[in-house]
């Protein structure tokens, strides 16, 4: 009786190991979708876009990552005129990517864009942005400075209150630069795409007071004296939710994981064509 | 206010009519239990067959009937039992207390056709109950006896994933299941993250499924109700059970306290693959230790103080723990995580009349979820320690009043306090005072519910079940109330058969956060509150039934339509931890709201059960089939566009028999041969489509917009499509056992072989993305393949 059961434990443990069994047909009634990127800005010079096509699974697939078709139609209108985007070719400059100097076409706080773009094979898909109007509000940024175990660290805190009459969607990044000039070059430090404590909604309470905190390593490397910079922007809730929702998958990947779609708003496609308005804000010296 | 207003009258609607009825009754009353040990027996019947009407008793045996003066053949029966049929001389109001005997297969021949209630005669519908002896002959994984797992073989209830003891309910997620433990809540229903259910058979008398037309007294979940009673304990000898698996080992002991008048019932299981596991861990890494565990214990007292009043406590306690640790010279480390449910419950039962009977009780539930790491070194120490938690305190009264034939009343209150603790946080590092957090975040509110139910017998035909329950939730920040009307009816179309309609509305105010449905300990019992309010249902169903072959074969269909509103899930990428470490060092740590992680949207399901069920005999058994369908609709999710519910199944059939070829006997095995089988529609799951290089915005200097010149390009993000819309293969499977039984001098002694999917079924578990020569693939992994498994069992 004991090697019976000793058998027949190893024999139900050895069994219930994990089977792997491969799908060899899968059945995926899709073709390829138009990927676009535009995000327009009244800050900005330029209106860019970008277009590429997604690659079905489970097949061989030729087309590389990063291809950009190049000889689509890209128009916007504003309503009332319409423009054409003109790809233009990798430089030391800039990539490849379709533009319209905002000359041609302004792009103006609280007014609706539309963009089209049709495929040489004639696939066309559309979506449209309204632009945040500009808000009268003053957000303030605040940074203190901590050591712990002699290491530097800052906080940066910032807060603003939207207008109460709708739903807004906002971004808040902060960089370091020295007093002297905010030109010069510097980076977000926490524009990384999958952190989600950059977007925030005032949707559960539209008049509420807007906080942002975050706590980071500070090395002053030029010596003189440094600010932080904040960069509020107010998104489109088309952004909001696009932006929102790379950070979601990159960040959500288990097998049991609920899936974390790309939310787009482009009709027939994928990407994003959403709009912000951007405001600065300083500050005291840290 | 209004709704309470409307309460108050339907109280007095009822106590009107009850004026208006027949004063000029007698009442029979008293309880059927079980001859020998005492132990009360639920549902058993109590049936005048000249008159064609009768009763059942209620959850403490107790049964009460009203009728006019005069001389009545009474039959008693129980299934399983032998019936007692007895003239009884009604000219004034009696008691009378019936004992009835288990029948053997010498009696078979006094088992009459009414030993069982009959189907078609219940007005409550949707309701399935299961005896222990049906949960105790199912073959199951590892021979593991589980209630919950019995469950999902009944027509209307699904499975979720492999082997889960998680069930759905005619389309509502496992947060809608309400299960009650002797009345208590029990929060976290699985052990080993739901390969298994915390309830262990011996110690269960009675289970009862209740999937629609829910009566009043019934409250606080969408989709079903798995009422459990524990068994007394025998009041007149000492007896014991125990057994050995593969992978557990449980004892029972159940005895007198006082001969006839008190008894206890102590039963424990506990799993011991961490001990024949960790000498193969010592001997490949002499520091290390890991393993895995899980034990619960039911205990159970009750006392008969006088004929008028009986006191019970029960309780149940089961933990589930995970650890591993090293150590070395200077050096230790510890992680684990444990979880488990307490439930408590005292009652005490009093009549108060032969028509009116009252059971009060105060019940204690708790759910506890900790993970905890720590390390330990000379001169540094580390500690952190995550837990979560939900605790009840709750009130209970429920009347049960008889005033004449044609009206039985019930009313009752409850009042809940619930504790939450979403997340409790405590970090101490010895060396580093200002790393440390501490921090425990907790939230109490109350729920409460009045109730009044009338079993209306208009005629021998037709009879109503008219409910009404007034619920109400008091949040820290907001206060529900609501009115939620329940209807049962049923009209005999003849002595064999009836149709039956049922309505029901349903308010949740608890809101499950589980981020994959496969019952993990971290999924979280939330309040409703301001911003995410009550779940809501509105289910119609209607049915027919009929009883066949002198009631030992019945079958049911039903239709049902259920609507649900204002259900939860987790937004996109949504984190279903409730802390979130701000930076690499942990230094500071900020409470998620979970209102922010969740979006609401509602349910609609529909479908047609059927039901044959085979009750005596040596073949005995059951067939169950499931047409139906769910959607779901989140405005956030899937553009707003309906989608399949992840276990939307549209066929479910389970076909499960059991044959007892012969009865044990002192010079004989008994035999009895189990089989289940299962199949059904594969789960609907949101699979990846496609890739591409998502378009991102990256700020690039802070006086220009967010154009940059560089495309700032997320490589390789996958378009899933549209949500659910891929079916993984069906599931199906056979299970089958064998059971030799013998009478030895000390009792019995049971020995079962069983083999879960018998003939090796390779059932889709999840899917995976993968490469295999360059090329994305789709893999399926599945989990269990045949088992074979061995049971042994003495009776004493």
């Amino acid at each position: 009786m004991k090697k019976l059961i000793y058998i027949l434990l190893v024999l139900g443990f050895a069994m219930s190991s994990c089977q792997e069994t491969l799908i060899t047909n899968v059945q995926i009634d899709e073709d390829p979708k138009l990927v676009v990127g535009c995000f327009i800005n009244p800050n900005d010079s330029v209106i860019k876009a970008t277009l590429s096509e997604s690659r079905l699974l489970y097949r061989p697939n030729s087309q590389e990552w990063g291809a950009q078709i190049t000889d689509a139609t890209v128009v916007i209108s504003n309503g009332s005129i319409e423009k054409t985007l003109v790809w233009v070719g990798s430089s030391f400059e800039s990539e490849g990517a379709y533009y319209l100097p905002m000359s041609e076409m302004p792009i103006v706080p609280g007014q609706t864009y539309t963009l089209r773009v049709t495929h040489t094979d004639g696939r066309t898909v559309m979506a449209s942005t309204t632009v945040p109007a500009v808000q009268n509000f003053v957000p303030s940024v605040s940074a203190a400075l901590v050591t712990r175990q002699n290491e530097d660290f800052i906080i940066v805190n910032a807060s603003w209150r939207g207008q109460s009459d709708e739903v807004r969607y906002y971004r808040f990044n902060y960089g370091i630069s020295s007093i002297s000039g905010p030109n010069q070059n510097f980076y977000f430090m926490n524009s990384n795409f999958s952190n989600t404590a950059q977007y925030l909604t005032d949707r559960d309470a539209p008049d509420k007071l807007m906080t942002f905190r975050e706590e980071t390593y500070y090395w002053n490397e030029s010596g003189s004296g440094e600010r932080v910079i904040g960069q509020l922007q107010e998104l489109d809730e088309h952004s909001y939710f696009y932006l929102r929702s790379l950070a979601g998958q990159g960040y959500n990947e288990g097998p049991f994981s609920e899936p974390a779609p790309i939310i787009s708003n482009i009709e027939g496609g994928l990407g994003c064509f959403g709009s912000s308005y951007s405001y600065l804000v300083f500050s005291d010296s840290i | 206010m209004k709704a309470k207003h409307l309460f108050l009258l339907l109280i007095c609607w009822c106590f009107s009519l009850q004026a208006f009825a027949q004063s000029r009754n007698v009442t029979l009353s008293g309880y059927i239990k079980e001859a020998g040990s005492q132990e009360s027996l639920i549902g058993a019947n109590v049936y005048l067959p000249d008159r064609k009407t009768g009763t059942i008793t209620n959850a403490y045996g107790f049964y009460s009937i009203s009728l006019p003066p005069g001389e009545y053949n009474f039959r008693f029966s129980y299934v399983g039992y032998e019936s007692l049929e007895i003239v009884i001389d009604l000219r004034e109001n009696k008691t009378f207390d019936v004992l009835l005997k288990p029948a053997t297969d010498l009696q078979e021949v006094v088992v009459t056709d009414d030993a069982v209630t009959r189907q078609a005669e219940q007005t409550q519908m949707s309701r399935i109950e299961l005896s222990s002896q049906q949960i105790k002959d199912v073959p199951t994984i590892f021979g593991e006896k589980d209630l919950l797992k019995t469950l999902q073989l009944m027509p209307g209830v699904q499975s979720g994933n492999e082997g889960q003891t998680g069930f759905y309910v005619r389309g509502g997620g496992p947060d809608q299941n309400l299960i009650l433990l002797d009345e208590a809540t029990v929060y976290n229903a699985n052990h080993l993250f739901g390969f298994f259910s915390v309830f262990n058979g011996d110690a269960i008398k009675n289970v009862s499924l209740t999937k629609g037309g829910f009566p009043a007294r019934y409250g606080g979940r969408l989709s079903s109700v798995v009422d459990i009673s524990m068994r007394d304990g025998d009041k007149s000898e000492f007896h014991g059970e125990a057994g050995i698996g593969l992978i557990s080992a449980k004892a029972t002991i159940e005895g007198p306290i006082v001969k006839d008048k008190a008894s206890f019932i102590i039963s424990g299981r506990r799993t011991y693959f961490d001990a024949l596991v960790q000498p193969l861990i010592v001997l490949s890494d002499p520091g290390s230790t890991a393993g895995y565990y899980f034990h619960d214990f039911n205990a159970k007292v009750n006392y008969e103080i006088d004929r008028k009043n009986r006191l019970y406590l029960s309780g149940y306690f089961g933990r589930d723990a995970f650890y591993a640790g090293f150590r070395e010279p200077g050096f230790r480390f510890r992680a684990g995580i444990n979880w488990g449910n307490a439930t408590g419950t005292l009652r005490w039962n009093h009549q108060y009349s032969d028509k009116l009977f009252i059971n009060s009780a105060l019940i204690l539930s708790n759910y506890g979820f900790t993970t905890h790491s720590s390390i330990e070194e000379d001169s540094f120490d580390f500690s952190m320690r995550y837990s979560s938690s939900i605790r009840d305190f709750g009130l209970k009264v429920d009347a049960d009043y008889l005033h004449s034939p044609k009206h039985r009343l019930r009313l009752g209150m409850q009042s809940i306090q619930h504790l939450f603790t979403p997340s409790a946080f405590v970090i101490q590092a010895s060396e580093f005072p200002e790393f440390d957090v501490d921090r425990v975040a907790q939230e109490v509110s109350i729920e409460s519910g009045v109730y009044v139910e009338d079993q209306w017998t208009v005629n021998e035909r037709l009879e109503f079940n008219l409910g009404l329950r007034m619920s109400h939730f008091l949040a820290e920040d907001r206060t529900y109330t609501r009115l939620e009307p329940r209807l049962n009816a049923r009209f005999m179309i003849d002595d064999q058969s009836s149709v039956k309609v049922a309505y029901s509305e349903m308010n949740q105010y608890l809101h499950l956060l589980s981020n994959t449905g496969i019952g993990l300990p971290t999924d979280l019992w939330v309040p409703a509150n301001d911003i995410i309010g009550p779940q809501f249902s509105r289910q119609y169903a209607a049915g027919y039934s009929r009883d066949f072959k002198k009631n030992s074969l019945s079958f049911s269909a039903e239709l049902y339509h259920k609507q649900s509103d204002n259900i939860i899930t987790y937004r996109p990428g949504a984190s279903f931890l409730l802390v979130d470490f701000d930076d690499a060092l942990g230094s500071d740590v900020i409470d998620v709201k979970w209102e922010e992680q969740v979006t609401t949207g509602q349910a609609t399901s529909y479908g047609m059960e059927l039901f044959l069920q085979k009750h005596r005999g040596k073949f005995t058994g059951w067939i169950g089939y499931t047409l139906s369908k769910t959607d779901w609709q989140f405005d956030e999710i899937n553009g707003g566009r309906p989608f399949s519910a992840r276990y939307d199944r549209r066929h479910d059939l389970s076909i499960v028999s059991f044959w007892e070829l012969s009865k044990p006997r002192s010079d004989k095995s008994g035999v009895k041969f189990s089989s289940a089988f299962v199949y059904g529609t594969g789960n609907a799951v949101t699979l990846p489509k496609a890739s591409f290089d998502a378009p991102y915005v990256d700020p690039s200097g802070p006086q220009s917009g967010p154009q940059s010149v560089w495309n700032n390009t997320i490589y390789g993000m996958t378009d899933f499509g549209e949500i659910n819309s891929y079916r993984l293969a069906p599931y199906h499977r056979l299970d089958v056992g064998v059971q030799f039984t013998k009478l030895k001098s000390f009792g019995e002694r049971t020995l079962e072989f069983s083999v879960y999917n018998i003939y090796n079924r390779a059932n889709p578990w999840f899917l995976d993305r993968s490469f295999r020569n360059g090329q994305e693939v789709l893999v399926q992994y599945s989990l269990f393949g045949a088992i074979p498994s061995i049971h042994y069992s003495i009776k004493f």
